[in-house]
Order: structure tokens, then sequence, then C-alpha cells
């Protein structure tokens, strides 16, 4: 079975403010939605702008450059997260 | 230069009867028309400082007043054409007509970030204070322009986008039930019309906007505080930081406009809160809230260390 | 204001107080964004005072947000159904958009209409659903008067961003005097590049606007329907090869020939819609018997032209009844229609005790 691969909007379509440690703010062009993230999520969003990812992978990468733990506690997190940001629109499926 | 109050009384009820009276409002020109003559005295009261305008020219509202009914007892009230307000009592003439002049800015000219918020300056820096209707920011408006604060509104911190400068748009500050005695109290030299009983809000007054202000109207600023107001009774006035996305975000719920604007909204709004230093502020006494006000203007310094 | 939409370089003949009457009139009719576009961005010969311009951008600003809506709520009705391969059809002014036609940019839209096969109706109703969408459930009889008799569910309903789909089966009532073959429609439709949904072939378009300006019950809306026709019209007739043979053959087809006539009618009296004498005639053949066509003029022109609305504003309510009764009777048999009626009054009067969101 075919792993689900995840990749953000393209650059013009995120506009992204950081001031403050844990708070990002983005703005998604196409809905005109604004939604304020910690260092976590934006770190997540902001990966799957560049390159087009499974969970596993994503994980991983996020382990590394955040430094926590790959544990199951931070693939529960990223599995909602994920969900999350597909409602919104933020992220598509790709195959 | 013309203003409002240098037309005989006799002539601005014939011109409103007739023509209509033009004046500018900031940016805007309005035109008010009516044959009733105490409405068009009233107006002219609380507007007598404005620079008159023209019938020749374009008018971004026009509000038309008419009496209706059997003996007249009824107004019904049309801006540009449409009717606003209709079948209300003759004696709600003047409140309703400021609360269409709202409707007009806060819902048309586009060509503006808008903030529902009170704006204030003093020594060329400029504090806007966004709050919801009925948390008090209009009384506390007051009290600040009585103490020698500029008035550029009462309810709209109008942006341009191009430089995030703000433009003024004063006009009467509106007063309802317990605020009109505490600021009668406050200050009792301030210029305000008769109190209106039996709006949908209680009773209402209005406060001349100050000579100052009026002649000043032309001179735009740059805002250097950006203060959420909420009126707590017993609390003392307390300023605490506020982190700049959530600043962000609670002005965007206070904002007319944010989503109209799209991406220029949330670049205009991102400008505004890096460019201000942004507080909460809970206050119940208004000379303390003034007080810590002004002290942030004056030693912003001494603000910052302790919040 | 009808001078300038049909003849941009009628600006330079204004004097400053006259735009006054014609903004007025604009937003009133909902077609002050279109006529902002329209002199800002389409004409290079419109000449617009400095004091003016601001009203018209800020229309745009409004008409460019709900555009950017409109958009958006198609990607998230897209993403909602990626699981049904059901022929989905895009109408009015989300079709205007997403195919990029003329009257787009600057047109006001306040939901989205989409066309599914009666069959798979219940499956796309059902994805909706599961995606956030509600059903806005006012009060059981409607419910019921919307899925037995009407040509579309009851309207769905996205809180979290309070917008509205109308999902239609079929674009007339099922139970009124006329009879729309739906299947002919969906033959038609064209593939929207890049997307999952289709539009209405042109001829189709035009004919389904024209219907439902012509049978809906209020006109009100009415000139801004006329305007969409107008622009519609002369773009096909530009870009589609025998569009002005076909329109006419398309509505006999339909069953829309009377449409058609009152169409070509209004849109030759009010906007002067350049059109062949060979469509003209073929309309006038379709024309009812005197003396309808000089009480739909009257009564048509009441309600949607605004200056008639500024001198008699009581001629205009009564009109405007007077098209709603008879809108009703062209979407059910008589006997139905005297209990819906009936109905809706009793629930005016006492509104149901609990409202729904």
């Amino acid at each position: 079975m075919p792993v689900q691969r995840w990749a953000a909007c393209g650059a013009g379509e995120l506009i992204w403010r950081h001031w403050e440690t844990d708070e990002w703010l983005v703005y998604h062009v196409p809905s005109g939605e604004t939604h304020l993230l910690n260092d976590l999520a934006a770190a997540a969003l902001q990966v799957l702008q560049q390159e087009c990812l499974t969970l596993d992978s994503l994980m991983r990468h996020l382990s590394d450059e955040q430094e926590v733990a790959a544990d199951c506690d931070l693939q529960l997190r990223l599995e909602e997260l994920l969900q999350h940001f597909d409602e919104l629109g933020l992220i598509e499926s790709v195959r | 230069m013309k203003f409002v109050s240098d037309l005989a009384s006799s002539d601005l009820i014939k011109q409103a009867r007739t023509a209509g009276l033009c004046w500018h409002i900031g940016p805007f020109v309005v035109r008010m028309r009516t044959p009733l003559r105490d409405v068009a005295r009233e107006v002219a009261f609380l507007y007598e400082h404005f620079p008159l305008g023209s019938n020749e020219g374009f008018i971004d509202f026009d509000v038309s007043v008419r009496a209706k009914g059997p003996f007249g007892r009824w107004i019904s009230l049309s801006v540009n054409g449409d009717v606003t307000f209709d079948w209300f009592r003759r004696h709600l003439a003047l409140p309703l007509f400021e609360w269409a002049l709202h409707g007009c800015i806060f819902h048309r000219s586009h060509q503006y970030f808008k903030l529902h918020s009170a704006v204030v300056e003093k020594g060329g820096q400029a504090v806007i204070l966004p709050a919801p209707p009925g948390s008090g920011k209009s009384t506390l408006c007051a009290a600040l322009v009585s103490r020698g604060w500029r008035l550029l509104s009462d309810e709209v911190a109008m942006i341009q986008p191009a430089d995030g400068w703000l433009v003024p748009v004063p006009r009467p500050i509106g007063l309802k039930e317990k605020s009109i005695g505490v600021i009668r109290n406050f200050a009792p030299e301030a210029k305000l019309g008769p109190a209106w009983p039996g709006t949908p809000k209680g009773a209402v007054a209005h406060m001349q906007p100050p000579l100052e202000s009026a002649l000043r109207v032309q001179e735009t600023v740059k805002p250097a505080w950006l203060v959420f107001p909420a009126y707590r009774p017993g609390a003392s006035a307390k300023l605490a930081s506020l982190s700049k996305a959530r600043a962000l975000l609670r002005a965007a719920e206070n904002s007319f406009n944010y989503s109209i604007l799209g991406r220029l909204g949330f670049e205009t709004l991102a400008r505004l809160v890096q460019e201000c230093h942004c507080y909460e502020f809970e206050y119940s006494d208004l000379n303390e809230a003034v007080l810590q006000l002004e002290q942030l203007r004056s030693q912003p310094q001494l603000v910052a260390a302790a919040v | 204001m009808l001078r300038l939409l049909k003849d941009s370089a009628t600006t330079a003949t204004l004097e400053l107080k006259q735009w006054n009457g014609v903004l007025a009139q604009a937003y009133r009719t909902g077609l002050l964004p279109r006529l902002g576009w329209q002199l800002l961005h389409d004409d290079p010969h419109s000449r617009v005072p400095d004091a003016v311009r601001a009203s018209l951008e800020s229309a745009c600003t409004i008409s460019d947000h709900v555009r950017r809506g409109v958009r958006w709520e198609v990607n998230r009705i897209e993403h909602a159904l990626r699981r049904t391969d059901a022929q989905v059809v895009l109408l009015k002014g989300a079709a205007y958009i997403m195919a990029d036609l003329p009257n787009g940019p600057g047109r006001l839209v306040s939901d989205v209409d989409i066309l599914v096969p009666k069959d798979r109706l219940l499956e796309v109703e059902q994805a909706l659903l599961e995606h956030g969408w509600e059903s806005l459930k006012r009060h059981e009889y409607d419910d019921h008067y919307y899925r037995a008799w009407m040509h579309e569910l009851p309207p769905l309903f996205h809180p979290g961003r309070r917008s509205i789909i109308d999902v239609h089966h079929t674009l007339l009532p099922p139970l009124g005097r006329l009879q729309l073959d739906p299947a002919a429609l969906f033959e038609a439709a064209r593939p929207l590049p890049g997307s999952r949904f289709y539009v209405l072939a042109p001829e189709d378009m035009i004919l389904h606007s024209a219907a439902h300006l012509f049978q809906e019950e209020n006109l009100s809306g009415g000139l801004r329907d006329l305007v969409d026709l107008d622009c519609l019209l002369r773009h096909f007739a530009d870009v589609e090869s025998d569009f002005w043979s076909r329109l006419p053959s398309r509505a006999d087809q339909l069953g829309l020939n009377r449409t058609l006539y009152y169409t070509v009618r209004f849109l030759r009296q009010i906007l002067h819609t350049p059109m062949p004498d060979e469509l003209i005639a073929q309309a006038d053949a379709w024309k009812p018997k005197w003396p309808v066509p000089q009480i739909m003029d009257r009564l048509g022109a009441l309600a949607m032209l605004p200056s008639h609305f500024e001198r008699h504003p009581q001629l205009v309510a009564g009109a405007n009844s007077l098209l709603y009764v008879r809108a009703h009777w062209l979407k059910m048999p008589p006997r139905l229609l005297l209990k819906h009626l009936l109905s809706k009054l009793q629930r005016s009067w006492f509104p149901p005790q609990a409202a729904e969101a």
C-alpha cells in the first residue's frame, strides 16, 4: 500500500511573521485565514513547503531540527497536526 | 475657509432644508438634508468646528432625515437614497444620524485598513485603543481628550496601507447611560449635546470634538502604542505586555475589514504590531487610567521595565 | 449609470455631482463593484475624477474579496468530494468566476450553486456533511417542501466559513409548469481545465441565467442579472461559432422559448445589447398573447430599474409582490401553492420556538 506523502502550499501562498518564541503567525492567502502556530507546528509546515514527505520522514527531520525525541509522543502530535493542516487546506496528500 | 459655525442659524436651517448642508469630516464629505430645524441645529452644534463643503462636488455620504406619520412624530433616515432607519421616534433623530455615519465609515471606504478602536495622540505619537462595543473605550477616549490628547476618532482607527499612518476622522464622541454623568463630572468644561433617552443602547449623549482636534484634522500621525483597554470595576490601572502575535490576532478580531483586505490586511496589521508596543490595559478609575497612559507616553522605559 | 455601463467613454461627460447619483444607484442594484471594475481596470477610455476613484476602488476591494472566497469555497468542495466521481456542474456566480468569464470580476456572489445528477444527490450531500457542512433546517415544512417539490436540497451551511452551498439536481422545480430535462444539460456541460468541475455549455448558461431572472420570486436583483446576460452574450457571440443560431434552437429544445423571448426583449430595451435580426425575429415568434408582454414590461422595468424606485417606492413594492405570486405560480401547481403560501404566512406570525443556528 503506498504510503501517504504530504506537501504544503507553495511559497507565495503562506506569509510568515515571527517575533516571540514559540509564536508563529502564518497567513494562508487562498483561504484568507490566519493561524497562530507553536515552534513544532511552524517547523513542520515550513519543512513541508520545501519537500514532499511521509509522516516518518517528517518526524525524523523535525526530531533533528527541533532536538526532540523521535518517539510515540512526537508521532502522535504530528499525526494530529497533519490531519488538522489537511482540514484547513494548508497541506495536501500527494501520490 | 468657512466653517459650520460661520453660518447664521436661519441660513443653516434653510440650507439643510433645500440643497443640503455639506461639511468635511477628515477625508469624507458629508451632506445632511432635513426639513427638521431642531435636527439641523443639533447636528450643526456637534460639527460646528468643521469646514463647510460644496454641493457641487462629490458627496461621500448623503444623509436625509424626514418626518413621517401624523403630526410628524416619527422619522425615516436614508443614506445615498437607501432607507437605513424607518419609523423611529422623532427624538432619536440625532443618535440615528450618528449611527448612520458610523455605518458608512465602518462598512465602506476600504481604501483604509480599519480597527474598531479609539485613537488619540499627544506629542506626535498616537495610541490605538481597540475594543468591542460596550467596553468603555468611548468614555476613556473622552477622558483622554479632556486632558489634552488630540482626538483622531472614538470609534475607528483608519490606517493607510501604503505607509501605516493614521488618518484622523474626528466625530462627536458617543457616551451612553452612566458615562454621560461620569464625563460631565470628569470634564465639566467639555461641550456635550443633550442626552437622548430610549435608544436601543439606553440614553445617549455626544461630546463635541474639541476645536484643536477639528482644526488639525489633516495631520496624519504614526501609531506608537496598541493598547487593548478593559474596564473592570474596582481594578487599579495596570498595563500588561502583550506578544505581537497575540496582539495581531486580537486586533484582527476588532477589525472592520481585516478579511476584506486579504493579504494587504495581514501585512498592514503585521506592520502595525511590529512598530508599536502592545499592551493589555485594565482600569476602573478614569483619573488613574489617564495618568497611566500619560506615563506610558512620557516615560515608556519605566513602563516597559514594570511590565 | 446604464449609459456608463454601456460605454465607459461617457465618464468624460459627467459633472462631479452627477457621480453621486450614479454611485448611489450602482450600490443599490449591486452593480457598484462591476462599474468600478469596468471603469478602473477594464477600459482605457474611462475618465474617473480622483474624488470618485476611492469609492470605486473600495467597491472593487469587496468584489476581490468575494472572488477569493468563491475560489476557496470551490477548493473546499473539491476536497470534500474527492472520493466521489459524480459529475458536478458549477452554476451562476461561481461558474463565471471559476471559468474566468468577463462578468466574473466585480461580481457579488452570496452562495455557491452546484448541479449534480439526481441519483448522486444523497452521495454528494453525505460527503459535504462529513466535511463540516450542515443542513439549514428552519422548519420541517420547508425541508419537506424543498426535497419534495424544489429542484435543490435545503441549503447547506458551513459554520466555520459561514458559507452556503445550494445543491441542485435540475434547474427548474420538477412540479412547475415548465419542465426541464437535466440530462441534456449534463451532456453538454464543459469541463473546467485542471479541475473535476464542469460549467454549463454557453447557451445553457444564458438560458439558465434568464430562467432564474424571469421566473424567480424577486426581480429587484434583476438589473444585475441583465448585465450578466448582456456581458455573457457579447462574449459568447465573440468566441463561439454559430452562437446566435445555437441559442434559439437550444431554447426550443429545452422548452424555454418564452424565456428567450423575454431575454431578448428586456436586453434590447434596457441595455441595447447588439443582436442579429434573425434572433430577434425568432424570439418574437414566441411571445405570449397581448396584453402579457406589456404588463411584464411595466412590472419588470419597475422592479429592475433603480430610478423608478426612487420616484415611486410604493409602486415597486407592489410590483415585486405581484412577481412573487407569479414566480410561485410557475413553480408549483396552484392547489399546492395555496397550501404553501398559507403555511408561510402562518409561520411569519407565529415563528417556531426553537430557532436552529
